[in-house]
């Protein structure tokens, strides 16, 4: 390939193809943006790195699964876990931040993560003794179980409520952190810890309701995520590892950060495959390096610390 | 205020530490309870058995599955008296899929518990470090699982014993059965590890010498694991193949065929699944398309013979449900090993190995030949294509399109032999 032929981009697949992949690599970032939001929300207000993060939307996918058994699979089986999956895995998070985290923060961060690391290994051997080792599976709900078609552009359905669900999510989060007073005392709790509970705010509430967001967030994706695909065990490991590759692109602690940062690896990753399939897990990771040779805080981060701005 | 919690923190460690030293004292004094007791009485008591397998991680719903047939097939015998006048007894292990962890209960098991025998494994890197040791300490394995064609092939020796086929029989299988269709057009998707690269390359090498005039269009790597293949799916159908090869399995299989049905990729292609046995068939269950091509080792009612009919039976009485593929596996894997034991007359390792030197083994499969030369079990594989059935409402069984016997597809023994001689591990 000389360059003109390389600059007429005949080489690139057809266009209903890149439409395919781009909406396919979008859909994914929705989903990995659930997740590291509420990582990210954690890690920003609550200054935590959260490895249980993973596991609480592995609980979010298995709480998913035995509500919709438990309702029989029926029509509506898939909203009611929706909603009820994440109202569960907060209040799992309420009960961590209550009885164990609570105890933790004045400790050395090492302690932290000694601690949520622990949960990792605590959740997956709970959730291999109240489920099992076998791979579950649901079905997804009638209305989103075919394809939409557009010209020669094929897309499920299922991934198209996932695409549109994220930006809702992201914009009622936005809305919470920066318009409401709650959002405000919590970013200047984040600011300055002492001096918010100084000027009167009940800085320990404030911490378990951030928590339980998060979490719920965490719940949220997992119940999102159980009927894409198989519903394992081992599921919590490959999900932590892309969202902390989220936070780190997008920068700690920033929300728009998460959702750039989403983008960025869905894309990479979705596109990676069509055109170098051999090395298309290596993109997201080359993308990070960069960033953190550039901008070590992440793109949409600040140098001085989260949630400052 | 500090101070007060890390007093708390220092009190809690100190009662944690407390523990944890305690539960290592308790355990130590048991180990040593129970050694003693046992060692000298090997001679009389009965026949011991380890069993090392992944019991916890991915494959535990596999291994699960072997350990349930070996426990029925084990109490078969024990109930008709047990081997050479003695009981089986089987110690099981975890190795939670780690080759250190296979070596250190390969080393506990046999050094220290005195076990007669050790048996299992699923991780083809676990084997590989398992037979390394039994090579250096002259003790059996016998693997009835891990597939890797290495270490029967450059790496394999006299102690290491192969029930199950290997990833070169696998791959020869399926090139068999698709040299003989009228497609040439193929694309691959398999997980970016040891063993997805294994099944996809033995499948290329086979069908390449078979069907010269065949073309691979393309490759998928996804990662082990993951969670969203509509990515790899846009590709493969851009690309457009006649028959898409899918090497992954469990979960990845699952997560793969859910994903890939509502761009209709099962309407537009062939779509092989080189593990599509009950392992695949039970936890998909009706998302499972009808016209499906999948390979599995056994399907229960593929076989019409006494012992399967037997199996079957048994197995349902015993958990309720019909074996499955590992089932299988665990099953044949134990019964040879007994075989063996029964036709040496001793529970020598020197003589049993020599005893399994080409026996033929009635199993649930059909009969299965240990071959002498390199201890490759001559294990069929069978093509099926996946109906539905009006006995099972909760998953799709399979239509008996094809077997390849063990014997077409096992490497030659001047290939084996080839191998060995420029193996860079050969010492």
């Amino acid at each position: 390939m000389d360059f003109w032929q390389f600059l007429s981009l005949s080489w690139l697949p057809p266009l209903s193809i890149l439409i395919t992949q781009l909406l396919n690599g979008v859909a994914r970032s929705m989903l990995l943006f659930l997740i590291s939001s509420g990582l990210t929300l954690i890690l920003g207000i609550l200054g935590v790195v959260n490895f249980a993060h993973g596991s609480l939307y592995m609980l979010g996918a298995y709480t998913c699964y035995t509500i919709m058994i438990y309702l029989a699979q029926d029509a509506y089986s898939f909203w009611v876990a929706l909603i009820l999956a994440p109202i569960a895995i907060a209040i799992v998070g309420a009960i961590i931040e209550l009885f164990l985290l609570r105890r933790v923060y004045e400790a050395e961060g090492i302690m932290q993560l000694l601690l949520t690391y622990a949960l990792v290994l605590f959740f997956s051997d709970f959730v291999r003794l109240v489920w099992g080792p076998q791979y579950r599976d649901v079905n997804r709900p009638e209305v989103l179980g075919g394809a939409v078609f557009w010209g020669k552009v094929i897309f499920p359905s299922y991934n198209l409520f996932v695409l549109i669900l994220g930006p809702l999510v992201a914009l009622f989060l936005w809305l919470i952190l920066y318009r409401t007073k709650f959002g405000k005392t919590a970013r200047a709790i984040a600011f300055d810890r002492e001096m918010a509970s100084a000027l009167g705010v009940n800085v320990p509430f404030l911490y378990t309701t951030v928590f339980m967001m998060g979490c719920g967030l965490a719940g949220l994706g997992g119940a999102l995520a159980a009927p894409m695909g198989s519903i394992t065990p081992t599921m919590d490991i490959s999900i932590i590892v892309e969202s902390f590759v989220v936070v780190v692109i997008g920068g700690m602690g920033s929300f728009g950060g998460a959702l750039l940062g989403a983008l960025i690896v869905g894309v990479a990753h979705a596109f990676g495959i069509l055109i170098l399939p051999r090395i298309a897990m290596v993109s997201i990771f080359v993308v990070m390096a960069v960033v953190l040779i550039l901008r070590p805080w992440g793109l949409l981060g600040n140098p001085l610390g989260p949630l400052t701005k | 205020m500090k101070k007060q919690s890390y007093a708390k923190v220092f009190i809690c460690l100190s009662i944690l530490a407390f523990f944890i030293v305690g539960a290592f004292a308790l355990a130590q004094a048991q180990a040593k309870k129970e050694a003693p007791a046992k060692a000298p009485a090997a001679k009389k008591g009965p026949i011991r058995i380890g069993v090392i397998d992944g019991y916890s991680g991915l494959a535990a719903v596999y291994t699960d599955d072997k350990l349930k047939a070996c426990r029925l097939y084990v109490e078969e015998v024990n109930a008709k008296g047990g081997v050479l006048g003695r009981k089986i007894e089987l110690i099981v292990r975890d190795d939670e899929l780690k080759p250190d962890m296979g070596v250190k209960y390969l080393i506990d098991l046999y050094l220290e518990k005195k076990v007669d025998f050790c048996i299992g494994g699923i991780s083809s890197a676990v084997l590989l470090a398992n037979s390394e040791w039994c090579k250096n300490n002259k003790k059996m394995w016998l693997a009835w699982d891990a597939r890797t064609d290495r270490a029967t092939g450059p790496m394999g020796h006299r102690y290491l014993i192969r029930t199950a086929s290997d990833t070169d029989m696998d791959g020869n299988a399926m090139a068999r059965f698709w040299a003989k269709q009228p497609y040439t057009k193929y694309y691959t998707i398999s997980a970016d590890y040891e063993y997805g690269h294994a099944v996809v390359d033995a499948f290329k090498k086979h069908m390449n010498r078979l069907r010269p005039d065949v073309q691979f269009l393309g490759e998928q790597w996804p990662k082990f694991g993951e969670i969203d293949y509509t990515a790899y799916v846009t590709p493969i159908m851009q690309a457009n193949p006649e028959v898409l090869y899918v090497g992954l399995w469990g979960g990845d299989a699952m997560t793969l065929i859910k994903q890939a049905k509502p761009y209709g990729l099962f309407e537009k292609m062939k779509v092989m699944c080189l593990h599509g046995g009950l392992s695949l068939l039970g936890p998909i269950g009706m998302v499972m398309p009808e016209g499906a091509y999948v390979g599995t080792n056994y399907f229960f009612n593929f076989v019409e013979n006494p012992e399967n009919k037997a199996f079957v039976q048994a197995y349902k009485d015993k958990y309720g449900v019909v074996p499955g593929d590992y089932s299988y596996l665990g099953y044949t894997g134990i019964k040879t090993l007994l075989e063996g034991i029964k036709k040496a007359k001793t529970t020598d390792q020197e003589k049993v190995i020599d005893a399994l030197e080409g026996i033929t083994i009635a199993t649930p499969g059909g009969p299965l030949t240990i071959r002498k030369f390199d201890h490759q079990g001559e294990m069929g594989v069978y093509v099926g294509l996946t109906k539905k059935s009006p006995e099972f409402s909760r998953f799709l069984i399979l239509e008996k399109l094809d077997y390849i016997p063990g014997s077409q597809i096992i490497r030659s023994v001047e290939e084996v032999k080839a191998l060995r001689e420029k193996a860079p591990e050969k010492k």
